[in-house]
């Protein structure tokens, strides 16, 4: 998907640079003009040098060819970086239980130094933002809730914004920061927000940052759960008798889906563990991160809660096939 | 990345022949040593060869494997490279070893060799720093190299390389990256004052564009605090060095960067110089003589007749060395370094104990308040697989002291992963003598959770925090919660909106 994309993109690239070669008269680069556009734009010095003696002083034009530019060289380095590890980056978090949406997804970077800056964090934000227009087309047909996980290449040819693909984005982004990134994997949801609750959490250690309802981390999680049947049914009802309102509930839980790392529900009917308190890696028998005198079963019981699923990202973890 | 030097010797002329090898090839039945020993011999002794002879080198010459024995004779500074990934950072390395090999400062490290094992990066494991030494005139210097941000707060951490300076990589085509910003809040984290910068690619790029780059860094030094208008910047080329052409872009421009770093990174004072600390590991009590206290002194100088003062466990005692002793012999003055007796006039025996420090008067302070950034243990490295939550009850573990700690979380933060690293906040029971720059460990019975070192001393506990303290959590959260209220509703009249944020974040 990536490749033939890239070489649409690369053609028209060519046939741009030979009309402008034509028309190019080098006029003399005064350092204000290229200082002001470089800060003006952000683009590299020697492409606002060569904008610069295209079109002299028509600084607009030169902007404009500067972003046209900017896409294709994106590319370009897109290509020639794509065989560069990339296990940094972040996972981004995007939630709504109102709407009964939830996105996850994983977008990696060679270095965290990258990782913690705001442009790529930008980026990620664009990407779930994304998955979310992407979410609103796609139909549960009555179950209560469905999950998508998506690969790399669908990911890619998802609509970004003006025309774009998330493709040509991340592209930009890796013609901005010289470095390879990759749209990791992805999962989506659609709940029927009356039948099941979405929860969500993002684990960062030291920049917590979060911008138009996502957030991001090393780590994240998503929750689908719901009260069960015998219980309080009305949603609006929030206090709960630990004094915790349904969402924190579902709060607590996906943070410690995100610290603990169970690999399945386990059901409540299961019978006691036999590997010990430390190696347990089935949810509800766990002991409850938030509390350590419980276990999650005591806190589900309590709560009246149901959990139904969740997917968990590690930055740079394995893939897991999830169920 | 030790080298080891193979000397030939023989019992009629000396040394015949010696050269810098791999450890591997040390093993004596690794076939090209044999040969190079006695080609070696052949060449130097052998140049009218002789029946026989080889023969009696078997017997009379023999190959001596030898470590090569440090030289103190300059003062020792470690710096780290940091930079966009793409702008040459490993190439400079390289190169600079190679300039400076050539005057015999160095061991020529291959780029290969800096950016070593790229199919454990593909495999995901953590490469941790890349370490090379080289000399210049004045100095000897410890070199980093790292791949993240994470690794170089985990060497802070944990002490393995402390940076005194470092060489910012910039290349004059790119300029100024976006992350480069995240390159120097780095290095203002890891306590590096000074930077010195290395824009690299020159000679693809032209003046003014270089000059626009020298701009654009010093701004950017200005803005996160670093004094950038008087930051030496050098103009050069890495590779042209490495590849030996241009010499005003190659070689003399790296020549010139290691006097910038030369004059500009500043020297770390020495153990020796600083006021004495000795922290104690057992006191004994010796009839008709008085108290003796003994440790290990970790720094500064100690004489008989020195006054002191011996603090730890919110207690400070005044007193006067009045003897110095080590392997039961009277020593004038005893050094860093050195394990010691102190005999302690007119204290008695159990007004003083383990893990209290006997210190130069007014040299250090006890504090039971601090900040700290902690790396937390992964499972593999002997921590455990849970994570860190607000108000976790360790040991904290220093010197030779241990005292139970209180973990805070700053504001916004509400666990730490293993194999995180991160700023918390810690309480200690008892004050003790503490100082930024101390390192320590968190133990919880079984484990060694994570390792830290000490970034600010916070204002000591009051009454009040001391008694919260002891409280269990969930009154502990509440407590929190009617004075996060408190504040609040002080604060109401004069702001609208921000109280009620801060109620929420309470609750």
């Amino acid at each position: 998907m990536r490749s033939s994309l890239l070489k649409v993109c690369l053609q028209f690239g060519t046939t741009h640079r030979l009309l402008h070669d034509t028309v190019r008269c080098s006029a003399p680069v005064s350092k204000t003009a290229l200082s002001s556009l470089r800060k003006k734009t952000g683009y590299s010095f020697a492409n606002c040098k060569k904008a610069l003696e295209q079109f002299g002083e028509d600084v607009s034009q030169a902007e404009a060819w500067l972003k046209e530019q900017a896409q294709k060289e994106g590319w370009a380095k897109a290509t020639k970086l794509q065989d560069r590890s990339a296990v940094q980056g972040l996972v981004g978090v995007n939630y709504n239980p109102e709407e009964g949406t939830g996105i996850l997804v994983e977008v990696n970077c060679e270095t965290d130094f990258v990782a913690r800056n705001s442009k790529f964090q930008d980026m990620v934000a664009l990407v779930t933002e994304s998955c979310r227009r992407e979410l609103e087309l796609k139909p549960i047909n009555g179950s209560s809730y469905h999950k998508w996980s998506v690969s790399s290449d669908v990911l890619l040819g998802f609509k970004s914004t003006q025309g774009k693909t998330l493709g040509d984005l991340v592209a930009l982004t890796i013609g901005q920061m010289g470095e390879n990134m990759v749209l990791r994997r992805a999962v989506l949801v659609k709940a029927n927000p009356k039948e099941c609750r979405i929860s969500g959490y993002a684990h960062a250690a030291d920049t917590v940052s979060s911008s138009d309802g996502c957030s991001f981390g090393k780590y994240g999680a998503l929750l689908m759960y719901r009260q069960a049947q015998q219980g309080l049914s009305n949603p609006d009802e929030t206090k709960r008798p630990s004094g915790l309102s349904l969402d924190d509930v579902g709060r607590q839980l996906c943070q410690h889906i995100v610290g603990m790392n169970p690999q399945s529900i386990g059901s409540l009917d299961d019978e006691e563990d036999s590997k010990g308190v430390e190696d347990e890696t089935r949810l509800v028998h766990q002991e409850f991160l938030a509390d350590p005198t419980l276990d999650v079963s005591d806190v589900l019981i309590q709560n009246n809660v149901e959990v139904m699923d969740f997917v968990r990202f590690e930055c740079g973890g394995k893939i897991s096939e999830q169920p | 990345m030790s080298s080891f030097r193979i000397t030939l010797l023989s019992l009629e002329k000396g040394i015949l022949f010696s050269k810098s090898l791999s450890p591997k090839s040390l093993d004596f039945s690794y076939t090209p040593l044999r040969n190079l020993c006695q080609d070696a011999a052949f060449r130097s002794i052998f140049s009218k060869p002789v029946d026989g002879w080889v023969k009696r080198i078997g017997c009379r010459h023999y190959a001596a494997a030898e470590k090569q024995v440090f030289k103190r004779d300059k003062p020792h500074c470690n710096v780290g490279t940091i930079g966009h990934v793409d702008h040459g950072k490993t190439t400079l390395t390289a190169a600079i070893t190679k300039v400076l090999a050539e005057e015999n400062k160095a061991v020529f490290a291959k780029y290969e060799d800096i950016d070593n094992a790229p199919e454990e990066r593909a495999r995901g494991i953590t490469i941790n720093a890349a370490h090379i030494e080289y000399q210049t005139a004045k100095r000897h210097y410890g070199h980093t190299d790292c791949p993240g941000h994470a690794d170089y707060i985990k060497n802070m951490i944990t002490g393995t390389a402390q940076m005194d300076g470092a060489i910012l990589v910039v290349a004059a085509t790119d300029g100024v990256m976006p992350q480069t910003r995240e390159h120097m809040i780095l290095a203002k984290q890891i306590g590096v004052e000074k930077i010195v910068v290395f824009i690299n690619k020159v000679d693809v790029a032209d003046k003014e564009m270089v000059e626009l780059v020298e701009m654009e860094i010093r701004e950017l030094m200005n803005d996160l605090g670093y004094k950038g208008d008087e930051a030496p910047i050098i103009h050069g080329s890495a590779l042209h060095a490495l590849q030996g052409t241009e010499p005003a872009l190659g070689k003399d421009a790296i020549k010139k960067l290691l006097d910038a770093v030369d004059d500009y990174v500043p020297i770390p004072q020495r153990a020796l110089d600083k006021p004495f600390l000795l922290p104690i590991e057992h006191v004994h009590s010796i009839p008709g003589r008085g108290t003796v206290v003994t440790g290990l002194l970790e720094r500064g100088v100690v004489k008989k007749g020195d006054a002191c003062e011996i603090i730890g466990y919110n207690k400070v005692v005044k007193t006067t060395v009045t003897g110095v002793e080590m392997f039961r012999q009277i020593l004038e003055r005893a050094e860093a370094g050195d394990q010691l007796g102190a005999l302690v006039r007119g204290i008695k025996r159990d007004d003083v104990r383990r893990g209290m420090a006997l210190i130069k008067p007014g040299s250090l302070t006890q504090h039971d308040n601090l900040e700290a950034q902690v790396y937390i243990l992964t499972k593999e490295e002997g921590g455990r697989n849970k994570p860190i939550l607000q108000h976790f009850r360790p040991q904290m573990f220093c010197r030779t002291w241990d005292c139970a700690a209180e973990i805070h979380l700053l504001p916004g933060k509400d666990m730490f992963m293993p194999g995180e690293n991160g700023l918390f906040k810690v309480q200690l029971n008892k004050q003790m003598a503490l100082e930024v720059g101390q390192r320590f460990t968190f133990r919880d019975g079984q484990h060694t959770i994570s390792t830290g070192v000490i970034t600010k001393l916070l204002p000591n506990l009051t009454d009040e925090e001391k008694e919260v303290m002891t409280l269990n959590k969930e009154k502990k959260i509440k407590f929190m919660e009617a004075k996060a209220a408190k504040v609040a509703a002080k604060a109401a009249p004069a702001a609208g909106k921000a109280p009620a944020k801060a109620v929420g974040k309470a609750a």
